[in-house]
């Protein structure tokens, strides 16, 4: 009966020491790869599938980046012979899946598989969908949010992306993502000990603002009356463009 | 580093079982690395589970270098708990 044993010393994780003795943060979008199963029913059509990553955000999220995708095909293989399923899968990560100049190497695995199951946030599925229009582009994760790693392992969600920031007057604490009721006059009252009354694991955004503008002697921020937000330059306003003229030849 | 691929890959290639070997907590070189392969082979034995090849074809066990007795034991024990499980499905 064969059996492997690995002898395991592993090393420290170089990138933890590092947030921990600096307090560095990275701010990415976040995503989680979908469930096994969930993964299955959506290449099942494929005989021949490129499992494609990116080496950006969901790389650092332990998501989507070469690590995840060699875990990820080794499991679908294993499954597929368990269930007696024949199936190829190419492995391949790129830089970024939001940047055609990076796409572009991937043109030659793709053109070799039937489709490509991309461990890339929405924009890179989307990317890759509008080069490769023939080929199906699935999708291997569920982007959640725009985050920030907090310790290793650890994602707060950060930025709604809403398109109109004031986090000038919050002293840099968003309410629009960190207050589940998205109040931007002032805490609701339900918090306690500085928790969210949604979720005690939570810490209240307003808590936290105004224990920052104290800090940054801005309390006289709090005087201000904010107008209710102006939407439409969130989705509500549909789907959003940014065009750079000077960056267009 | 043993990443969790590596476990993966030899289920692939035909193992029945896998037994990853660490030092006893508190004595690893590396500081937490018996900490991170405890909870990397936690985390691949779901997958296993997932997969349906049932993780408890993985474990890990703490063992002072060089002890050889217990070794032995742990793979008397692995053998005797795959000889329950029977071959690997996906072998």
């Amino acid at each position: 009966m064969p059996v492997v044993i690995f002898f395991a010393c592993l090393d420290l994780e170089r990138k933890s020491s590092l947030i921990n003795r600096f307090e560095w943060r990275y701010f990415m979008i976040v995503a989680e790869q979908k469930p096994l199963s969930e993964i299955k029913e959506i290449i099942a059509p494929y005989k021949k599938i490129l499992i494609l990553g990116c080496g950006t955000c969901v790389k650092t999220c332990f998501a989507g980046g070469e690590d995840e995708v060699a875990v990820l095909a080794s499991a679908l293989r294993l499954a597929c012979k368990k269930d007696g399923k024949k199936i190829e899968i190419e492995e391949l990560t790129i830089e970024r899946q939001c940047e055609d100049e990076f796409i572009r190497e991937s043109a030659p695995a793709v053109s070799r598989n039937q489709g490509v199951l991309s461990l890339a946030c929405g924009a890179g599925v989307q990317a890759l969908a509008r080069r490769y229009a023939k080929t199906p582009v699935l999708p291997g994760v569920n982007t959640t949010f725009i985050g920030v790693l907090e310790t290793q392992g650890v994602f707060t969600d950060e930025c709604s992306g809403c398109g109109n920031c004031r986090l000038d007057i919050f002293g840099g604490i968003c309410p629009v993502t960190r207050c589940a009721k998205k109040l931007l006059n002032g805490p609701c009252g339900g918090s306690q000990n500085g928790k969210c009354e949604i979720n005690p694991e939570t810490d209240c955004a307003w808590q936290l603002i105004i224990d920052r503008l104290k800090t940054l002697g801005q309390m006289d921020n709090l005087r201000k009356y904010i107008p209710p937000k102006n939407w439409c330059t969130s989705l509500s306003g549909g789907p959003r463009k940014l065009v750079r003229e000077d960056h267009i030849i | 580093m043993v990443k969790d691929v590596f476990v993966l890959r030899a289920f692939e290639a035909g193992a029945d079982g896998v037994v990853v070997l660490v030092c006893p907590e508190g004595q690893c070189r590396y500081v937490e690395g018996n900490i991170r392969a405890k909870k990397r082979v936690a985390w691949v034995k779901n997958l296993l589970d997932d997969i349906g090849i049932d993780g408890r074809r993985l474990s890990l066990s703490n063992i002072a270098a060089g002890d050889t007795a217990a070794a032995t034991q742990i793979i008397e024990d692995t053998l005797k708990n795959l000889a329950e499980l029977g071959h690997n499905p996906a072998a």
